[in-house]
């Protein structure tokens, strides 16, 4: 006699084996899934964590230079502001002429349509200088708008000469961009690449502020 | 070699080779199908506190983050603005359009206009009028300036003969075409 002839112990085995495999077809398939989906969490979140501390980093290099980072702030506000900035930009222009020794005319429009939505606003200024100058004072206008302050592209010029001197026109568009901007993405070279953008433009004025600069208070303000 | 072992132990040990091959299987079986599960779930284990401990960190650092709110939106800013540059800056140098046209103007030939109608399109075109004593220079400067490299195409839109008390002259009008 041997086990192995033994009905009931093959009956017995298959059994076992069965309640064995099919629990475990049951059980492992699920928890396998578990470990796929967890070793992407983990992944996921490694990525995460080094995002996050990239930006920390960013965020505490640029702590040990405030001053610096406020002033290219205030630079990529000039060049490109939320609102239309018109008055800034008149006082810029101003500058810029006078600093050329040319006598023209600016016009720079008060009030656009500066509303968030992309799909109606225009979000720029039609600004143009008309006057006598010459070909080499326009010439110089043109080459410094390309490193204004504000940010423009130009939409047309002419010069012109007659007998009486020139007729020069000089017309361009400076932009503005309301709305919330994106989040920061970490860039540990932000400084470095902002500098190389803003530091090349040039100023020609400073931002108008009545709590430091002028004298205030008059008896009769019809008379000097 | 003979096997002289009696029939009766020969199947004995048949037997127990047969039972021992059932007993590895069901062991590897059971093996497989009892230590996987717990495996997997250890390692489940282990990767569930990895992620919290991914948390914790992540929750730490965004805490730290939000202490410099004012720095981050400058921050913010000032990357946006960074990356609208070449969207918003002229990227164009019109001077060196300019200079194209003065070097290539002849002696004899004055330019009295020269205008962009519209720097907006992708293909700048200039209208450059003048004045010259003859047609020769005039149709020279056409050439000349048609051989610049950053040049598409120069074509004459008028050119005129005047008489005048001190003489005969020319006027032209040219539209040039830039590359870019």
């Amino acid at each position: 006699m041997t086990i192995l002839k033994n009905t009931y112990f093959w009956v017995m085995t298959l059994i076992l084996l069965a309640v064995v495999v099919l629990s475990g077809l049951r059980i492992i398939p699920p928890m396998y899934a578990t470990y796929q989906e967890n070793q992407q969490t983990i992944a996921d979140r490694k990525a995460e964590l080094d995002k996050q501390q990239k930006f920390l980093d960013a965020v505490n290099a640029v702590k040990q230079d405030e001053a610096s980072l406020n002033d290219l702030y205030t630079q990529a506000q000039t060049a490109l502001p939320i609102s239309n900035g018109s008055e800034s930009l008149m006082l810029q222009l101003d500058g810029l002429l006078k600093e050329l020794a040319i006598d023209a005319t600016i016009d720079v429009p008060l009030a656009v349509d500066n509303t968030d939505d992309q799909a109606t606003a225009q979000n720029q200024l039609e600004v143009s200088i008309n006057g006598d100058i010459g070909y080499n004072k326009a010439r110089s206008l043109i080459s410094r708008l390309k490193t204004f302050a504000r940010w423009n592209k130009i939409k047309g010029f002419s010069i012109a000469k007659s007998t009486t001197g020139f007729t020069t026109s000089v017309n361009f568009l400076a932009y503005f961009k309301p709305g919330r901007v994106p989040e920061f993405s970490g860039d540990s070279n932000i400084m470095d690449k902002a500098a190389q953008v803003f530091d090349s433009l040039r100023s020609y004025t400073t931002v108008p502020d009545s709590t430091t600069e002028g004298t205030y208070g008059r008896s009769n303000p019809f008379s000097l | 070699m003979l096997n002289l072992l009696p029939p009766e132990i020969k199947s004995r040990h048949k037997v127990r080779s047969k039972l021992y091959g059932v007993t590895v299987a069901y062991i590897f079986i059971a093996a497989l199908f009892v230590l996987g599960p717990i495996a997997l779930g250890t390692y489940n284990y282990i990767q569930n506190s990895q992620i919290s401990d991914y948390d914790s960190q992540i929750s730490q650092i965004k805490t730290q983050i939000g202490q410099s709110k004012g720095l981050n939106d400058k921050l913010s800013f000032l990357e946006d603005r960074a990356q609208s540059a070449t969207q918003y800056q002229e990227q164009r140098s019109y001077t060196s359009y300019l200079s194209t046209i003065a070097s290539s103007t002849p002696s004899p030939v004055l330019v009295t206009g020269v205008q962009l109608e519209d720097g907006t399109v992708a293909t700048p075109v200039f209208t450059v009028k003048g004045t010259s004593t003859d047609r020769r220079s005039i149709i020279l400067f056409k050439d000349k300036i048609s051989q610049s490299t950053d040049v598409t195409g120069a074509v004459f839109d008028a050119l005129t003969e005047i008489l005048e008390e001190s003489g005969k002259s020319f006027s032209f009008s040219m539209k040039v075409t830039f590359a870019k």
